[in-house]
């Protein structure tokens, strides 16, 4: 069985019921519109309105999805007592996100945090932390375009307080 | 006139562009996701780049990857001058306070301090101080070992003390030869002694110098049933011994490794604690010496 998915820019995706219960927020959607796997009438009489996502950002959604559609269902690591976690990203989802400028990896990202697709949103954002891991602050702040409103008074009170050691 | 719109539309449509990129524009959880993926390191240069990320790296803290650290001491020379040495694998770092300026100005160096000197405890200034910079070290590394030696206890101490609990990943806490402000506040001592059954150390060590019998039968029968297997020397030359009867047998069965002088066993029922104890099959060390008013028992 199919869902008919509708982005924000009125483009109608028709995806596998499956792919469409990926998402938390679809699958809900679709449980309070009475959408069943096994009442067809039900699903091709319904689409799914998502205001929140662009048709472009949409394609890459499903895309994502079609690739981890037969996964199965992994949580973060605890990498220590504080709960941090941390996530590795597969050589296939690498290449999948390479060549996304940094603004489409946010759309993408905020996308996937909507949709509630937790392996999408955690591929998105170790994607992210990797590109910043170990960049100084001018290179983050050119890299991501960070407009800086803190006062050189407040950097040096910043650093002050977070150095630990000489350099 | 035409070349000039055009640039000025280019122009605009660059900053859309830009606008578009901006790692503040993603929404604040998604942000504070990436960033708690990151170590204090990363979030030190984060911090600087905007008031936003500023804010958000604050949250990320509490779960950034703290670098691992064998041990912290901190030592106190006399009321002006404290010592706090670092050892991060081979390496030492080192950081004298003596209240010339400011503790928050300064940092630690390179290099190992030797300062063999023993000194009695004293009342310690600017313990808040101290404190707080010990907290930012706490903060950023995850230690094997906390050890404060000749430390004043008092409660600038304990707050720090239990605001480590909340903070710290320490696995083996050392006092060694510390006091209590206020000549044996009791109160104090109760208030360590709990916070210390609340972290549940695996290793601990103290040793104080005070008179009154800090460590009693209770806090070892406490510790033992938080802690199974517990590693513990204590050390309290001028206090008085503890004399358990035999329903000590079943407190003295768990604890890994003990040593204490003045806890004085009977005898009788010290091969029965020894049997519990070997039947957990877990290596440990317990030392006995002979106590020097052995009597018939």
């Amino acid at each position: 069985p199919n869902v008919k998915l509708v982005t924000s820019d009125n483009e109608e995706f028709v995806v596998d019921f499956r792919i469409a219960k990926m998402s938390v927020t679809v699958s809900r959607l679709m449980e309070a519109m009475n959408m069943s796997e096994t009442d067809d009438a039900s699903l091709l009489s319904n689409s799914i309105p998502l205001p929140n996502v662009t048709k472009a950002v949409m394609a890459r959604v499903i895309e994502w999805c079609e690739k981890h559609k037969n996964d199965e269902p992994k949580e973060e690591k605890e990498n220590d007592k504080r709960g941090r976690t941390t996530h590795v990203v597969s050589d296939w989802d690498k290449e999948f996100l390479k060549n996304d400028e940094f603004g489409r990896l946010c759309q993408l990202m905020g996308a996937a945090n909507y949709l509630e697709i937790k392996g999408l949103f955690n591929d998105i954002s170790q994607t992210i932390a990797n590109m910043i891991h170990g960049k100084k602050s001018d290179e983050i702040a050119e890299m991501f375009n960070i407009h800086c409103d803190l006062t050189e008074a407040e950097k040096k009170e910043i650093r002050k307080k977070t150095a630990w050691c000489e350099d | 006139v035409n070349e000039s719109t055009s640039l000025k539309k280019l122009e605009a449509n660059v900053s859309i562009m830009r606008a578009m990129n901006h790692l503040t524009e993603l929404p604040d959880d998604c942000s504070l996701n990436v960033l708690s993926r990151l170590d204090h390191n990363d979030l030190d240069e984060i911090e600087t780049t905007s008031k936003k990320m500023r804010l958000i790296s604050d949250v990320a803290r509490k779960n950034a990857l703290k670098t691992p650290a064998t041990s912290l001491l901190v030592k106190q020379r006399n009321p002006q001058l404290l010592y706090f040495i670092m050892r991060i694998g081979e390496d030492s770092y080192t950081l004298q306070f003596n209240g010339t300026k400011p503790l928050q100005e300064q940092r630690m160096s390179r290099g190992y301090l030797v300062d063999l000197i023993e000194r009695t405890p004293e009342r310690l200034e600017r313990s808040d101080e101290i404190l707080a910079r010990a907290k930012v070290l706490l903060q950023r590394f995850s230690l094997e070992q906390l050890k404060f030696i000749a430390i004043s206890i008092d409660n600038y101490f304990l707050n720090y003390f239990e605001s480590l609990l909340r903070t710290g990943t320490v696995k083996e806490f050392q006092f060694e030869k510390c006091a209590f402000e206020n000549n044996e506040s009791e109160e104090g001592q109760e208030r360590l002694k709990s916070l210390i059954l609340s972290w549940k150390p695996s290793t601990i060590r103290l040793n104080f110098t005070c008179k009154s019998a800090f460590i009693d039968l209770k806090f070892l029968t406490d510790l033992v049933s938080a802690v199974p297997l517990v590693q513990v020397t204590v050390y309290s030359p001028a206090s008085t011994p503890l004399r358990p009867d035999q329903t000590f047998v079943e407190v003295l069965a768990k604890f890994g490794t003990i040593t204490m002088r003045s806890l004085v066993i009977n005898t009788d029922w010290l091969i029965e604690a020894v049997q519990q104890r070997l039947r957990q099959k877990v290596a440990g060390d317990w030392m006995f010496g002979v106590s020097t008013d052995l009597n018939q028992q």
